[in-house]
Order: C-alpha cells, then structure tokens, then sequence
C-alpha cells in the first residue's frame, strides 16, 4: 500500500489512517515547525538529487492531488462557487491551515485573486525573496480542478519569503478542460 | 578618518527636514565629485528611501481615496508592506459585502479585530431583517391569494345574479340606471303540475331536481346568447337581445325552447321523476334596471314581459307558444300550428302558434 511501486497514483483519504484512535494521549495535532521539518528536510534532499525544477513539480503535483481529496473529503463539491468559497475559508481556518481571503473574483472569466494569511508553509519563515509556496499553488490548482472540473495555473505572486505578510495567489483557467 | 564638508551635512538635514515636516522631498543630487565612500554610499541609502517612502505615500493617498485597484508598489519596507496588507483587507472586504449583497448571508469576517464582531453582527442582523421581510411578503401573498380567490368567487355569484354587462357599467360608474330595449324577446317556462308534484315529494330533493333543471337551462341560454333573468319558484324567465344586440334574437329564443323540450324529453326517460314544462315567447320592448339596494336583483318590466307570460300560462305540457309577432319573424325557419287568440289587456286580440319543430 505505502511502498509498492505505482505508475499512477493510488492515494486515498484513508491511508490517513485513523488519528484518534492511533494518539488517544497524544491527540491530533502536532506543532507547525514538525511539519515544516519534514517539509524542508524533504525539500533540501529532493532539491539535492532531483534538483529545484524538478523538486517543485513534484510539490505542485502533490499539492494538486491533496487540493483535489480536499474537496473530496471535506469540503464537499459545491452547486455554487461563492458557497465553495465560503466553505474553503470556513475548513482551512478550523484546520488551521490558514487564512483564505477574496482579494478579486471575476468568476465569469475565472479569474481569481486569493490571499492566505499565516499560512502554514510560509509564515514567519526568513524573508529570502522568493516566492517557496508551491505545495499550495498545487493545492489550489487542486480544489479548482475538483470544484469545478477545470483546470487552473495558479501562480504564488507575493509570499512571507518573499517579504510580504501574506500569499497571494493569481489564478487563471488554462483552458484545459479537465474530464472526470 | 573620514572628513565631511559642512554643506553634505546641511543638505542632508534639510532633506529630512523637510520630509518630517510633511513638505515635497526629492532625492538628493550626489555631486559628481563626491568619491566612493561612505558619503556617497549615505546619499545613495537616503536617495533610496526616499523613493520607497514617495511609493509607499502614493499608495496610501489612493488607498485613502478607496482606489483599491491601485497596483501595489513591490518593496520590502514595513510601511508598504502594511499598506498592502490594508489594500488586502479592504479587497476582501469588498468581496464579502458584494457576496451579502447579493443575498448570502453566510459569509464571515475574521481576525479584524473589533471590525470583525461589528461586521458580523450587522451581517446577523441584515440576515434577520431579509428572513421578516421574506416572512412577511410570504403572508402578504398569501393575503392576496386569498382576497382573489374570494373576488372571483363574488364575480361568479355576481354573474349568476346580474348580467355581465350591467356589472361592468356598476364596476365602472358605481350604478346601472334602467334602460329601455326595442325587440328583444322574452322566454317564459313554468312546470305542469309543479304544486302537486311538491307537496308529494320531500322539499330537499324538489330544489335538487329544479337545480339540476335550471342548471341545463342556463347552459343553454347562454349557449345561444341569451340572458336569464330570474327564476321565480318553477318559473324561468330569459331574454333575447339585451345588452347583447341579435338580429335573431326571436330564432335563437326558439331554438333554445327546443333544446330544453328536447333535454326534458331524455331527462324523463331515464328518471323516477318527471318533469313537463309549458314554455311561451313574446317579441316587443321592455325596460331592464336593478331592483333593490341591499339585494339587488336584475328584472325586467313592461306589456312584453306580460305577454310572455300569458303565452306561457296558455301553452300546453311540452308545448312552445309563441305570440304572432315572434311568429312574423320565425315563420321561415319553424314549422308552427295556428292557435286561436287570446284577449290582452290594453293589446286586444294576441293570435298564438305552437312551434313543431326546425323547417
Ligand atoms: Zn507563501
């Protein structure tokens, strides 16, 4: 299951296993710099062996595919995008993943402006000036694609590293159509 | 040791004078023959911040006039940096009333500090007010509902009451005075026997029998264009070429006799109770008005009316008989057979015709 050999993807929700029943003392929740350990240890050996281009494709990749389980599991796909929205930012404020606001939405042509404030990636990290959320730009791109089965590019414009106070992200439709 | 002429420093001074007391400052001409030292590299770090200031106040004057499309200036200095944050907020801001302006309530403001509660709270209380209004409009169309259903049910019992034609001058003016009408002709049916068929047969099924007659009759007025007036007991009364004019007003009076002898004839052959009418017609000129204020009631009045009555009550069962001038405008369309006359009051002599049938 967790180490076989795949072509494609064989994720599912519940290879999350069962949390509370696995940490009756410990609980749910670990601090933010645990998983950002294990994200920038991952990302400095991947970076080191595959390189950055490569490293940030596979981050984007992944974070598409948890975008994509995240409406799929929690939010629930939705009749109308405002209401989509509205419940986004309600579940990554519970889950305390971040701060989701409308800076624009143009949902005619799909053209969206989101921030995240005190994002779990980024926030609080040296500002270097770049832009290093690209697991969320997956991630977005991957509640996109779900919601409203169209696929998306988002693009991280300001973020904590690169000085700012919170992500933002521009996002436009690609004009892939996207069937399933 | 580095020595610094005294105007380096005087110019330095006046620019952040000038800056602090809130006046235009530009950046500074580095002279050309300052060397590469520490001055010049002062002059160039001032030279910088004075840009990122003069972008940082650009943004915050249009922020102030709500530009919010202003395209924030890149830079890392805190200030910009808040002011962006601001536009941030501002824009959400904006989106999140946008969305309760158009009807979703459900939206949230978080992490603004007071602003948030305020915000959320008028939001519940929008909420509240749009649900009694919604409330409120549900019960007035439910009022309305009601107050037309109760209207037609008062227009339905108003025509069968008055003629169409009568409540509309009412609707329109209030009133309906009487009118006078040349050529109309009158219908008069009235049942052989009725008195003692009614005192043999209990009184609930005697106003059934009659209403499932009249029921048929007036179908039939009205499919052939003519008015009832009133039922008076057994009798029937109705008019041809009232309100609405008819040329063959006498032929079509006729036709409906006919109809309605045709429809007792089938009605007594499969039914325990019988029924025969005498029916009489009479052609003249009358006047029609309402009578009575709190129950009012459409009559006609006039020799015409009478006579048809005296046709009537000188029929036979399951006869139709009509006066000489009915029979001087249906005598091509009927066959009919000569009756001897009666004497009317006022008229003299009325010859009478029983129609047989369609010629
Ligand atoms: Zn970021």
């Amino acid at each position: 299951m967790f180490k076989e050999e795949r072509d494609e993807s064989i994720f599912e929700w519940g290879m999350l296993g069962d949390v509370k029943l696995g940490r009756p003392h410990l609980g749910e929740h670990v601090p933010v710099d645990v998983y950002r350990l294990m994200q920038f240890t991952l990302r400095d050996e991947m970076i080191r062996i595959l390189g950055v281009e490569q490293t940030n494709q596979i981050f984007f990749a992944a974070g598409k595919k948890a975008g994509v389980e995240f409406v799929r599991n929690v939010v629930g796909k939705q009749a109308d995008m405002n209401v989509f929205i509205e419940k986004l930012q309600m579940f990554l404020k519970k889950l305390q993943i971040g701060i989701l606001r409308v800076e624009k939405a143009d949902l005619e042509h799909g053209l969206l402006t989101l921030t995240v404030a005190e994002d779990l990636d980024c926030s609080g990290l040296p500002v270097t000036g770049e832009e290093i959320c690209v697991y969320d730009e997956g991630f977005i791109a991957g509640l996109l694609l779900e919601q409203t089965g169209k696929d998306f590019n988002v693009k991280e414009i300001d973020c904590w590293c690169s000085g700012d106070r919170v992500c933002r992200f521009a996002i436009e439709p690609n004009g892939i159509e996207v069937k399933g | 040791m580095l020595t610094i002429e005294e105007q380096y420093i005087d110019q330095l001074t006046e620019a952040i004078y000038l800056l602090v007391s809130g006046k235009q400052t530009q950046t500074i001409a580095i002279p050309e023959d300052l060397p590469d030292n520490e001055i010049r590299q002062l002059y160039e770090y001032f030279n910088k911040m004075i840009v990122e200031l003069d972008k940082a106040s650009d943004f915050s004057y249009s922020l102030s006039r709500g530009e919010l499309d202003y395209e924030a200036p890149k830079g890392k200095m805190v200030l910009l940096q808040s002011y962006k944050n601001l536009q941030a907020s501002l824009k959400h801001l904006t989106w999140v009333t946008q969305q309760i302006a158009g009807g979703d309530f459900s939206h949230k403001v978080d992490f603004m500090g007071d602003f948030s509660n305020a915000f959320n709270e008028m939001t519940r209380q929008l909420k509240e007010a749009f649900e009694t209004i919604q409330q409120q409009n549900k019960k007035l169309e439910d009022a309305n509902a009601t107050i037309r259903a109760d209207k037609e049910r008062i227009q339905t019992l108003l025509n069968s009451i008055l003629p169409v034609k009568v409540i509309d001058e009412l609707n329109e003016h209030g009133y309906s005075a009487p009118r006078y009408f040349e050529n109309v002709t009158v219908f008069f049916s009235d049942f052989v026997g009725f008195t003692k068929q009614s005192s043999d047969i209990d009184p609930v099924t005697l106003i059934d029998e009659l209403n499932s007659i009249f029921k048929e009759f007036d179908h039939i007025v009205t499919e052939m264009d003519g008015e009832r007036i009133k039922t008076i007991g057994d009798a029937f009364l109705a008019v041809w070429g009232m309100h609405l004019p008819l040329e063959d007003h006498a032929e079509r009076a006729i036709e409906a006799a006919l109809r309605m002898r045709q429809f007792l004839h089938k009605r007594n052959e499969n039914w325990m109770l019988k029924w025969e009418v005498r029916i009489g017609l009479h052609t003249g000129n009358l006047v029609g008005g309402i009578v009575g204020e709190t129950k009012f009631i459409y009559d006609v009045f006039g020799d015409t009316v009478n006579i048809a009555s005296r046709m009537e009550s000188n029929s036979e069962p399951m006869k139709i008989n009509i006066s000489d001038e009915v029979y001087a405008l249906v005598k091509d369309k009927f066959m009919t057979t000569q009756r001897g006359s009666i004497f009317v009051k006022g008229k003299g002599e009325c010859g009478m015709h029983f129609v047989e049938g369609r010629l």
